[in-house]
């Protein structure tokens, strides 16, 4: 699984942190509605699938078991609410804080080639150390996004 | 029923040297994935499902083995009765006891409290250390160092 880690300097942070939370979070309380969203590239870049994130915020949470009880509030019910949660807490400019993504080739419940993309906002401090994020499934024959096929990462 | 002997057995290992499931990333926190190795807590999210699927599965996440506790409360609520329990810590706005909730916020940990010590995973040292509850109670700053425990869940089933 190839890698790529997002080190973020204190200012960059700052307002990579702040435009991802209004980002993700803007819109996190309309009605899902899911659209149709195709990655830039194939395979995904880091940029591409950080986009797919951001337009998959709508989603349920209830689009896998791995999500239950995923969001920093009970409320919370969507992706975007989420990872809005986990945003806001790197917010310290004295902390360590990245975004690491990964993407690997598989085969998805249908059969279909995909690049498997995983997302994971990622923190440390001391003991204070913890990654949560998602994985979901590109289709390898037009990079489609495929709504259903998000889980959630993170342990602890 | 784990005792003194087993937790013994994994005091300085590394995670890596506990899941054969190879989910041990060091960037992870491993906290729950420790205690349910020890435990045998299958329930839930599973470093079998989230690793290579090789050995026993174990739990990975603090709020989903804290509600699976038959009895919960306050660390200074802790009946006397209750020799061995999970030692819970964080914020205290993160707990519900009447609904047996615990929110998955950053700051919160879980260790196997069994003679007078907590066996805990710390992340920071990456390996099972024991602690005092007096120590495991400085594990986070105030305000998020609030100890709770909970009796041993019997239910291990997936």
């Amino acid at each position: 699984m190839g890698h790529c880690l997002l080190m973020w300097s204190p200012r960059f942070q700052v307002h990579a942190v702040l435009c991802g939370l209004l980002l993700v979070s803007a819109c996190a309380r309309k009605p899902a509605a899911t659209s149709d969203f195709n990655v830039a590239h194939l395979p995904p870049t880091p940029k591409d699938l950080i986009e797919a994130v951001l337009a998959s915020h709508q989603i349920s949470l209830k689009v896998s078991s791995t999500c239950n009880n995923v969001g920093t509030e009970p409320s919370d019910a969507t992706i975007g609410r989420y990872l809005a949660g986990f945003l806001a807490e790197m917010q310290a400019p004295d902390k360590a804080n990245w975004v690491e993504t990964a993407s690997k080739t598989g085969t998805s419940a249908r059969g279909e080639q995909v690049w498997i993309c995983d997302l994971t906002l990622r923190h440390k401090d001391g003991d204070d150390l913890w990654g949560w994020g998602v994985r979901f499934q590109v289709r390898q024959s037009d990079g489609l996004v495929l709504p259903d096929s998000f889980e959630c990462l993170g342990a602890g | 029923m784990v005792n003194l002997s087993i937790l013994t057995g994994y005091l300085g290992k590394h995670i890596k040297d506990i899941c054969t499931n190879k989910y041990v990333n060091d960037a992870d926190n491993h906290c729950a994935h420790f205690v349910s190795h020890v435990m045998g807590y299958t329930f839930g999210l599973t470093c079998r499902v989230m690793g290579q699927a090789i050995g026993p599965g174990a739990n990975l996440r603090v709020q989903e083995v804290f509600p699976k506790c038959p009895q919960v409360g306050t660390w200074a609520s802790r009946p006397t009765s209750v020799t061995t329990c999970l030692a819970f810590i964080t914020n205290p706005a993160n707990v519900n006891l009447a609904g047996k909730v615990f929110h998955n916020v950053p700051r919160k940990h879980i260790g196997i409290y069994c003679g007078e010590v907590i066996w805990h995973y710390s992340n920071r040292d990456r390996k099972v250390v024991k602690q005092t509850p007096e120590q495991f109670s400085h594990h986070y700053a105030a305000p998020d160092n609030a100890m709770f425990y909970g009796t041993l869940p019997s239910d291990v089933v997936t």
